[in-house]
């Protein structure tokens, strides 16, 4: 439940919205919400202690059990939200180790639309290649790619979901997402370790992960696909020139999936 | 007869409690070194299993020795919604035979624990170990002082006592 994060005064305003997509919490600011019906503003300034509070809340009062993932910028709740952090960073010999002074926290909920990927199904499953689903950020790539491992996996294909951040598939028993009956989850590990392992362990007919873009996970991507296997993933990008010009392998997919910033499937291309 | 009752009513009455001050001595000390040993273990499992407090906490009840009531009270706390430093203090400020200073050193490591990176906690707790033992050195000081004589003053006093009322 999103409320037992916050103190009972931001809860009791927040029960007030329904379907909310996001939580923006600044420093000295007002709390913003975006819901079904727009973005709206709390009479709830935020302090320097509350912001702390809130962000201890978010941890599990054990910032240090999340360190690796403050590292990547952000946190993933049990129930699957991500929480993007903002604040000072602590660098050290070219790495970030930590983010301290929190400023800003965003919370993203996550959530799961039945049939919203049917449109890629559709078009995908006659002859089921690698598919990569591309946009900017906050189109619903993961939302998509976790109903799409749905509609597979109910389809007799055995699903496998290489879930580096625990976004696809949380496993929070109050906010558990419909993966599918043949679906298994490898999570919270590096993708490109992860993509290996279970190529060898799984005997996946299919592979589903999330935002690939580093060289490692080219490379993952490549002997993945060269295995026999399928892959389906996703891509931070605006265009097929983007996608093409930052990832190294795109020509090892068939399928690019576009969606537009009303969180639709614009057009699917094929790119060979 | 019914005096020498009295008398040896009187005896054992404040040998009882010359007794019992030297026995809450010793719990004030044995209770410090449980604190130490949870502490311990906090900190090993901070640095090698990186689990949440709430799990690090159910740990430190099988390391605490005899401040095990405090650790189990605390996790009766967070089972009723308190969260874990919380329940900790709670847990610390109604035990009645933790010393004062225990106390506040382990208050201290409760409005820090879960507050900051694994290596700000390793350090902290490492400072809180080093505070404890210290006042655990302290603790045996007094008892082998203090603690043998109010055990001596509650039986000689009790005899005074009751050869004055024979």
């Amino acid at each position: 439940m999103l409320s037992e994060y916050f103190s009972p005064e931001i809860a009791n305003k927040l029960d007030c919205f329904i379907n909310i997509q996001e939580i923006r919490i600044r420093l000295n600011q007002n709390i913003t919400v975006l819901d079904a019906l727009g973005l709206n503003e709390l009479d709830e300034k935020t302090g320097k202690q509350e912001i702390l509070n809130i962000f201890s809340s978010l941890c599990n009062f054990s910032v240090y059990a999340k360190q690796q993932e403050i590292k990547s910028g952000f946190i993933t709740l049990p129930e699957g939200h991500r929480v993007g952090i903002c604040g000072r960073c602590v660098v050290e010999n070219g790495e970030l180790k930590n983010i301290s002074n929190i400023t800003s926290l965003n919370i993203r909920i996550a959530r799961e639309f039945l049939d919203c990927s049917k449109k890629i199904y559709n078009g995908i499953n006659e002859n089921i290649d690698h598919t990569v689903i591309i946009s900017p950020p906050n189109c619903g790539k993961t939302t998509y790619l976790r109903d799409l491992t749905r509609l597979l996996s109910n389809s007799g294909k055995n699903v496998t979901v290489v879930d580096e951040r625990g976004e696809i598939a949380p496993f929070a028993e109050e906010n558990k997402f419909d993966l599918g009956k043949n679906t298994d989850v490898l999570q919270y590990c590096p993708k490109d370790k992860g993509l290996m392992l279970v190529l060898r362990t799984m005997n996946p007919e299919i592979i589903v992960t999330d935002e690939i873009g580093t060289n490692n996970d080219a490379e993952a991507v490549s002997e993945i696909t060269k295995s026999g296997v399928t892959m389906i993933t996703s891509f931070h990008g605006s265009s097929i020139e983007d996608f093409k010009e930052r990832f190294p392998k795109w020509n090892e997919f068939k399928y690019a999936v576009f969606l537009n910033k009303q969180k639709e499937v614009d057009r699917i291309i094929c790119l060979r | 007869m019914l005096k020498i009752t009295g008398a040896l009513f009187i005896i054992v009455a404040t040998s009882m409690w010359g007794i019992n001050v030297y026995r809450d001595l010793k719990l004030k000390a044995e209770i410090t070194n449980g604190c130490i040993k949870a502490i311990f273990a906090l900190k090993e499992n901070i640095r090698f299993s990186m689990e949440n407090l709430y799990q690090s906490i159910a740990l430190c009840v099988k390391s605490s020795g005899r401040a095990k009531e405090i650790f189990e009270c605390a996790i009766e706390q967070t089972e009723k919604g308190l969260n874990p430093s919380d329940a900790l203090k709670y847990a610390l400020e109604s035990n009645k035979h933790i010393g004062n200073n225990t106390r506040n050193i382990m208050l201290y490591m409760c409005s820090q624990i879960g507050t900051t990176d694994a290596e700000g906690q390793i350090l902290m707790l490492e400072k809180c170990m080093h505070d404890l033992e210290n006042e655990q050195t302290e603790e045996n000081e007094i008892i082998k002082t203090k603690g043998i004589l109010y055990q001596k003053c509650g039986i000689v006093s009790g005899i005074l006592i009751a050869i004055i009322l024979i």
